[in-house]
C-alpha cells in the first residue's frame, strides 16, 4: 500500500516557475521571454482608496431623490481635503455646506448619500526572482522560471523580499546576537533559532531584509504584525532545530543572492519558502513530482510531532496496518533510525519526507 | 424529515442505476475533509449491502497540490489494493458503471467537506429580534459570521462601510422590520450594503439575501440589483413572535454550494464523473442523523469533531437542529480557540501542570501541522483538554436556543461520536468522558463511534437507496461503546446516589451501589444484552422522574456501562484565572481541579 505523507523540498536545483500577480486587474509590465531581476515590476495596478459615505439627505434635509440638485462639483472630479461639495442656501441668507472630509475624488450620488473615494493609491508586484517570464496572466502578471535551490518552510511572515544568505550562527540551533546584526545590510540573515521579538528589531534597524530560521519562539510568532521584513520558519515554533539538510544547505548557499517568498495567498499559492537562483546548472528533479513521492524504506524523514521533533531520521520499517503506541493508540507507523543511533517509532502521519 | 430521506427512493437519482446492476447497484462514495480524504466501498455480499474496503489519504485540495483529485484517486488505490479490483481508469478518472466483475463501480458519489465557509455579515435591527432569526438561519449552513451591525451597535454608514471592506464577505444577510413594519431603518441598511459593495470590482461583490420586511421587496430590488446579486427570502421575523427561516436558510445553502462548494481546487475533474452534485458533509451527516431518530423514534445527538469544523446535529422525529463552528476545530484551527477561550479554560481540563509556553507552542505547532497525532501522554492530555474546551464552547453557544439552560440539560437516547480526536482516543471511555463533561447530558442512552468515518457517506448513500444505508448501518460499522447512566440532580458527596442491579446471562446478577461525585464504569462484553435495573434515592432522576425506579435492556459495548453520578451541573470544572492576593489559594484549587480530572480519568479507565 503506498503512503503519501507530507513532504518538504529541500533541493539544491531545481527548475521552479512561480506565478507573481497582483490581487487585482492592472498593466502587465514585462514581455514574455523577458529576463527578470528581484526588483523588476511585473504589474501594476491603481487600487481605489476607501470609500466615505456623506448622509447628505440627512445633513441638508432634503429627499434623497433631491441631493443631486445640491452638488457644487461634477461626479468624477478631483477635491483637495475641505473642499465644499454641497450647498443648500435658506432663509435669510443662512446656508447650508458640506465639504469633503479629505483629498479624493466625488464619485457620484446614491440613495441620498454622497459618495466620495479616498485618492488611489499604486500597487505592484516585483518578480523577486532572477529569471525570465515564461508566460503572461492576463492584466495580473506573469509566470517567472529559474533554476536554483528550493527550501520549503512550515510558516512565514506573510512578506517577500530578496537579498544576500549571509549564515551567522555555527549550529542548527544556534541563537544570533544583536552584534551581529551590526553588518546585515541588504542580507537575509540565517540562524537556527530566534528567541526574542527584539532581535528581529534590531535586523530591521540595521538593514536586513529578512530571515530564514529554524524555530521561533512564540513571543516572536505573536509579535509577527510588527514586523516589515519577510521571516522564514523551516520547522516549528518553540526550541526545534533546523533540519539538517536544510541547515547544510543553507550553509553551502550562503552569500548567495536568495529570495524569500512568504506571502502565500494569490491564485496559485504554494508554502513559504527560500529561493536561490544559479546560473548554471541543470535541474535533476521537477517540482510538483517531489510532491507526490510515496513513503519508502530508506528514505531520510523529518519528525514533525512532538517528541524527537525536527530530528531526522531514517525510514527502517514500516507497519502500514498500525503498531500500538505507548499511549495506546493503534495508527500506521514507521521505525526511524535517529542520527544519535537510536531507534523510534513514530506515526507516518507525523513523519514529513525530505525531497 | 422523513419525507427528504425516504422520498429518494422515488426520485429520479434513486433509480439513477440504468447503468451496470440495476436492482442492487455497487457505491464508491469519497467524503473529501478537510485533512483526510476517505474512499469507502459498498456491495452486495450474501444478499445484502456491506462495506468491503475503506480508504483513505491526506486531502489535497489545498497546498502544495490545490488538486482535490489527487487525494481521491489515492485513497481509492487504498481500496484497488485491498480488494484486487480496478476502480479508476489510466487517467485517474472512476471507470464506473462496472465492467465484468473486479473493474469498475456502479455508482460513484462525493461527500465534500473541505469547502470554505460562506462569510458572512449579518445586517439587521434589534439583536434578540431579527438579528436573532438571521444567526438563526444562518446557524445551520457552513457559515463564518464575521459581523453583525444592528441598532445597539450603532454603526456609522461609513464603519459599515469599513468593515464590508475590511472583511470581503461573500455574503450580506439583511433582516429586520416585521412584514409592514420598520422601513426607515432597513433601508439605512440596505443602502450600507448597496453602497458597500461598491468598494469592489463587479464580478467580486458579495452577494445580499434580503429576508427582512416583505413589504420592502421592490424598494430593496430597486437599490441593490444593479450593483450586486439580491436573493430575496421570506421575512425571518414576518411578526414579533413568528420566526420562519426555512427560506433563508435554503437561499444561503444554495449560495454556498453554487459559490463556495463550486470553488475547491480540482472539484470540476472528479465532480463531473459523480452521479449526482456533490452533497456538503454537514448535509450529508444531517440526513443520516435525521433517518436513525426517525428509525429509532428517539433523540440522535451526533458530535464531530473535525479538524476545521465542529459540528452537532440534534435530531428527534420532530425536529433537527444543526449547529457548525467552521472556524473552530483541532487542527488548523486549536490555536485559535486557545486565543479565543483562554488558558484558564483549557487548563481546566487539564490532570496536570503545563505552564503556558509549553501549551501555545503545542498548538501553534498544531496548527502548522494539523495532520500529527500526539506522541507523549501530554501531548495527548492537551488534546483531550482542547477537544473538551471546544465542544463546552460549542454548547454554550447553542445552549439559549436549544434549551440546554443549566436546569435542562441534553437528554439524548443515542450519541454519535466521530472525527479523529475522539475516534483516536487511546481508550474509548475517554472519548466517552470529554463528551460527559462538555454537554453534560442526562439520563440513559447509548454512545457509538463512528471509527470509520463513514457517517456522511451512508447519509449520501441512503438519498441514493434507503435500503443500502439501512443494511450497513445494522451491521456494526458504528463501533457499540457501551451506555450511560447521567445522572440528574445534586447530593453530598459520596451519600447514596442510586442502586442498580445488573443481570444477564453471561454475568449473572450484579449489584451496585453508586455514591455522588463518582463516575464508575462497569465492563459489559460485545453482544451481551443485560437486564438493567437502576433504584434512585430521593430526589435523584435517572429519566423516570426524581425518586423513581426504571428497568431497561441494554447492550455491551467496548466500554460496557458507564455510571455518571457527577450531579448537573459539573460545577467543580472552574475556569476562574488567579489573582495576585489570593495566589496560595488559588494553586490549592488549581491541584484540587488537576486531581479531581486525574479522578475522572481514573475512574473511566486512565
Amino acid at each position: 500500500m503506498l503512503v503519501y505523507p507530507h513532504t518538504t523540498i529541500v533541493q539544491p536545483l531545481l527548475d521552479i516557475e512561480r506565478e507573481r500577480s497582483l490581487p487585482v486587474d492592472g498593466n502587465i509590465m514585462l514581455r514574455r521571454g523577458q529576463a527578470s531581476t528581484p526588483v523588476s515590476v511585473v504589474a501594476r495596478a491603481t487600487v481605489p482608496g476607501r470609500l466615505h459615505a456623506i448622509d447628505a439627505k440627512n445633513l441638508l434635509g432634503v429627499p434623497a431623490a433631491d441631493v443631486a440638485k445640491y452638488l457644487l462639483v461634477e461626479p468624477g472630479t478631483g477635491l483637495q481635503k475641505g473642499t465644499p461639495i454641497l450647498q443648500k442656501r435658506g432663509a435669510m441668507g443662512r446656508s447650508r455646506r458640506i465639504s469633503t472630509p479629505t483629498s479624493g475624488i466625488l464619485k457620484g450620488v446614491e440613495h441620498g448619500y454622497v459618495l466620495f473615494e479616498e485618492r488611489p493609491r499604486e500597487l505592484e508586484v516585483r518578480a523577486m526572482l532572477t529569471g525570465r517570464v515564461t508566460e503572461l496572466l492576463t492584466n495580473r502578471g506573469a509566470k517567472i522560471q529559474t533554476t536554483g535551490a528550493l527550501i520549503e518552510g512550515v510558516w512565514g511572515t506573510g512578506r517577500d523580499g530578496h537579498g544576500q544568505l549571509q549564515l551567522l550562527t555555527n549550529g542548527p540551533t544556534g541563537v544570533p546576537t544583536e552584534e551581529q546584526f551590526l553588518t546585515v545590510r541588504g542580507m537575509i540573515i540565517v540562524a537556527g533559532h530566534l528567541d526574542d521579538p527584539v532581535l528581529i528589531e534590531r535586523a530591521e534597524e540595521n538593514g536586513a531584509r529578512g530571515f530564514v530560521v529554524g524555530s521561533i519562539t512564540t513571543a516572536v510568532y505573536l509579535a509577527r504584525r510588527n514586523y516589515t521584513i519577510p521571516i522564514l520558519v523551516t520547522d516549528g515554533i518553540g526550541r526545534r532545530p533546523m533540519a539538517a539538510p536544510i541547515f547544510d544547505l543553507l550553509g553551502k548557499l550562503s552569500g548567495q543572492e536568495g529570495c524569500l517568498l512568504t506571502q502565500t495567498t494569490g491564485n496559485q499559492p504554494h508554502r513559504p519558502e527560500l529561493i536561490v537562483p544559479q546560473s548554471d546548472g541543470f535541474a535533476e528533479y521537477d517540482e510538483p513530482a517531489l510532491h507526490l513521492a510515496a513513503l519508502a524504506v530508506g528514505q531520510q524523514v523529518r519528525i514533525l510531532g512532538p517528541l524527537h521533533a525536527g530530528l531526522m531520521g531514517q525510514i527502517i520499517n514500516i507497519y502500514e496496518h498500525g503498531h500500538q503506541s505507548r499511549l495506546g493508540l493503534r495508527t500506521p507507523s514507521a521505525t526511524i533510525a535517529l542520527a544519535t543511533g537510536r531507534y523510534v517509532v513514530v506515526p507516518l502521519q507525523n513523519l514529513d519526507l525530505i525531497m | 424529515m422523513t419525507v427528504t430521506f425516504l422520498a429518494a427512493e422515488q426520485t429520479p437519482n434513486a433509480t439513477a442505476s440504468t447503468k451496470g446492476n440495476l436492482q442492487k447497484p455497487s457505491f464508491l462514495v469519497v467524503d473529501c475533509g478537510h485533512t483526510n480524504t476517505t474512499a469507502l466501498f459498498f456491495d452486495v455480499t450474501g444478499g445484502t449491502y456491506q462495506m468491503l474496503a475503506q480508504g483513505s489519504h491526506v486531502s489535497t485540495h489545498d497546498q502544495p497540490h490545490y488538486d482535490l483529485a489527487l487525494g481521491i484517486q489515492h485513497a481509492i488505490r487504498q481500496i484497488e489494493d485491498v480488494l484486487k479490483r480496478q476502480f479508476l481508469d489510466k487517467d485517474g478518472r472512476v471507470i464506473h458503471p462496472t465492467q465484468g466483475s473486479q473493474v469498475g463501480v456502479d455508482q460513484f458519489l462525493l461527500v465534500i467537506g473541505c469547502a470554505k465557509p460562506l462569510r458572512t455579515i449579518v445586517a439587521g435591527l434589534l439583536p434578540e429580534v431579527s438579528v436573532a432569526s438571521a444567526h438563526r438561519a444562518l446557524a445551520g449552513n457552513y457559515v463564518n459570521l464575521l459581523q453583525t451591525f444592528d441598532l445597539t451597535n450603532d454603526w456609522s454608514i461609513q464603519r459599515q462601510l469599513q468593515a464590508i471592506r475590511r472583511y470581503r464577505p461573500d455574503l450580506i444577510f439583511i433582516a429586520g422590520g416585521i412584514d409592514g413594519g420598520a422601513d426607515e431603518q432597513v433601508l439605512q441598511l440596505v443602502d450600507a450594503a448597496s453602497i458597500g459593495v461598491l468598494q469592489f470590482p463587479l464580478l467580486d461583490r458579495p452577494k445580499i439575501i434580503y429576508a427582512g420586511n416583505s413589504a420592502l421587496r421592490e424598494k430593496v430590488r430597486e437599490k441593490i440589483s444593479n450593483v450586486a446579486s439580491l436573493h430575496v427570502a421570506d421575512n425571518v421575523r414576518p411578526q414579533l413572535k413568528q420566526e420562519q427561516v426555512g427560506d433563508a436558510q435554503r437561499l444561503v445553502n444554495e449560495l454556498f454550494t453554487a459559490t463556495n462548494l463550486d470553488r475547491v481546487p480540482g472539484i470540476h475533474k472528479v465532480a463531473s464523473g459523480a452521479e449526482t452534485p456533490p452533497m456538503p458533509t454537514f448535509q450529508a451527516l444531517r440526513l443520516v442523523v435525521e433517518y436513525l431518530a426517525t428509525l429509532m423514534q428517539n433523540n440522535v445527538l451526533a458530535v464531530d469533531v473535525g479538524s476545521d469544523t465542529v459540528m452537532v446535529v440534534d435530531s428527534t422525529a420532530e425536529q433537527t437542529r444543526l449547529a457548525i463552528r467552521p472556524d473552530w476545530g483541532m487542527g488548523r484551527p486549536s490555536y485559535q480557540v486557545l486565543q479565543e477561550r483562554g488558558d484558564a479554560k483549557l487548563a481546566r481540563w487539564l490532570p496536570e501542570d503545563i505552564d503556558a509556553e509549553q501549551m501555545h507552542t503545542y498548538l501553534l505547532n498544531r496548527e502548522l501541522f494539523p495532520n500529527t497525532l500526539p506522541m507523549s501522554p501530554r501531548g495527548l492530555r492537551l488534546m483531550q483538554a482542547l477537544v473538551q474546551e471546544l465542544l463546552t464552547a460549542v454548547v454554550e453557544s447553542v445552549a439559549a436556543d436549544w434549551g440546554w439552560q443549566s436546569s435542562q440539560k441534553p437528554q439524548p437516547d443515542l450519541v454519535i461520536l466521530r472525527g479523529r480526536t475522539l475516534v483516536n482516543m487511546p481508550r474509548p471511555s475517554q472519548a466517552i468522558l470529554a463528551f460527559l463533561n462538555s454537554f453534560q447530558p442526562v439520563g440513559i442512552f447509548s454512545v457509538v463511534l463512528d471509527r470509520y468515518d463513514l457517517l456522511p457517506a451512508l447519509g449520501l448513500l441512503g438519498m441514493q437507496l434507503p435500503i443500502a444505508a439501512v443494511q450497513i448501518l445494522e451491521q456494526g460499522v458504528l463501533l457499540d461503546l457501551g451506555w450511560v447512566v447521567a445522572v440528574h440532580g445534586r447530593g453530598q458527596n459520596n451519600d447514596l446516589a442510586l442502586k442498580l442491579t445488573i443481570q444477564s446471562p453471561r454475568l449473572g446478577q450484579l449489584d451496585f451501589e453508586i455514591p455522588w461525585g463518582t463516575l464508575e464504569v462497569i465492563p459489559i462484553p460485545i453482544g451481551e444484552e443485560a437486564q438493567l435495573t437502576l433504584k434512585p434515592t430521593r430526589g435523584v432522576d435517572v429519566g423516570n422522574g426524581a425518586g423513581k425506579e426504571r428497568t431497561l435492556t441494554i447492550h455491551g459495548g467496548r466500554v460496557g456501562l458507564m455510571i455518571d453520578a457527577r450531579g448537573r451541573p459539573l460545577t467543580e470544572v472552574d475556569s476562574s484565572e488567579s489573582h495576585d492576593d489570593d495566589d496560595d489559594d488559588a494553586d490549592e484549587k488549581k491541584k484540587a481541579q488537576q486531581q479531581l480530572m486525574r479522578q475522572w480519568l481514573w475512574d473511566t479507565g486512565g
